[in-house]
């Protein structure tokens, strides 16, 4: 009982002995015969100080580095969206609209959210953008791309840069300064979305699916050339 | 744990980047962008609201406002080839009348 607080009862007096083992304090503990009193006890204060400090700095670290991460990707987020609002060719800005959804994909991983952003870049990244830029192109209203300027070194130039680059990701790899996400199984997983989706969800699941599929013939039937217009 | 404020003022702040787009902008194609925009603050919300309050429905209705955003964009873009057939011009103010 006295122990277990730190306290070493000796001739009725309690001394509060702060000797411990471990990493903590590498002093070592001085001889004493083998029949002898046992001085160094589990020091639960002290190691209560030590572990809840590391723990501490160590999640202050994490939140640091995914404090930054969500403002670079906020970053990137913001100025996709605002390039696509503030070019003038539809075209370019259907591809910063592609920038601002992978930044939010970004978020979304931050936010325990791995599904979303996969569902995120595949669907919205990957199809709904690219139907935008067939459709722009095929009307022809995105106006002459710029002329590219000829440059002296540009391929090369950026074929340095883009070596350099994985060579620097390679070099000291993703793992080393983004710290590792310790997802729970049970938030945001494919599993308890799919639980969650075809359980309680499931009549809106079916829902969508109806949706997707009169929008599919919407469109169909809209663009079909010398059909009627509704 | 990203705090709650952070998620919502990013989310704010596409909002109104894409409200700007819808309102300054009057091409067709540039007014549906500016939606998907909207859109996406949507979606950085509930997911922010997710996160924060430990429940899942926030990710199931991104799911939803995704599949929903595609169908849009679907509809959306065919009207809009039939408008281009129509008017060879996509300026919205040009569409003054319903009947084509």
């Amino acid at each position: 009982m006295a122990s277990s607080h730190g306290l070493v009862p000796f001739k009725s007096v309690c001394v509060f002995v702060p000797l411990h083992l471990g990493k903590v304090d590498p002093t070592p503990v001085s001889l004493r015969s083998i029949d002898g009193f046992g001085l160094e006890t589990f020091d639960p204060l002290k190691f209560y100080q030590f572990n809840h400090h590391h723990r501490d700095c160590s999640e202050a670290h994490w939140m640091n580095g995914v404090m930054i991460l969500f403002y670079v990707f906020s970053f990137v987020t913001v100025l996709g969206s605002l390039a696509v609002v503030l070019m003038k060719n539809p075209i370019l800005s259907a591809l910063s609209l592609v920038v601002s959804f992978f930044g939010v994909a970004g978020i979304f991983v931050l936010l325990h959210a791995p599904f979303v952003a996969t569902i995120q870049v595949w669907v919205y990244a990957g199809a709904i953008l690219v139907l935008f830029l067939y459709v722009t192109m095929l009307l022809n209203i995105g106006g002459e791309m710029p002329e590219e300027k000829k440059r002296k070194y540009s391929k090369f130039v950026w074929l340095v840069l883009g070596l350099l680059v994985s060579g620097l990701i390679f070099k000291f790899g993703i793992r080393q300064w983004v710290p590792p996400f310790n997802i729970e199984p049970s938030s945001g997983s494919i599993e308890s979305i799919a639980s969650q989706l075809l359980n309680p969800y499931l009549l809106l699941f079916e829902l969508i699916s109806v949706v997707l599929l009169v929008g599919i013939l919407g469109a169909i039937v809209l663009a079909k050339k010398g059909g009627h217009a509704p | 744990l990203i705090p709650l404020s952070h998620t919502l003022t990013l989310s704010f702040i596409l909002f109104g980047i894409g409200l700007a787009g819808i309102f300054t902008r009057k091409d067709a194609i540039t007014i549906f962008l500016s939606v998907e925009i909207i859109l996406n603050a949507a979606n950085v919300a509930f997911i922010g609201f997710s996160q924060s309050w430990g429940d899942e429905f926030g990710h199931i209705a991104t799911f939803i406002v995704i599949a929903v955003a595609a169908a849009e964009a679907a509809i959306g873009l065919s009207i809009v080839i039939r408008l281009s057939q129509q008017r060879e011009s996509l300026r919205v103010d040009s569409f003054k009348e319903l009947k084509g």
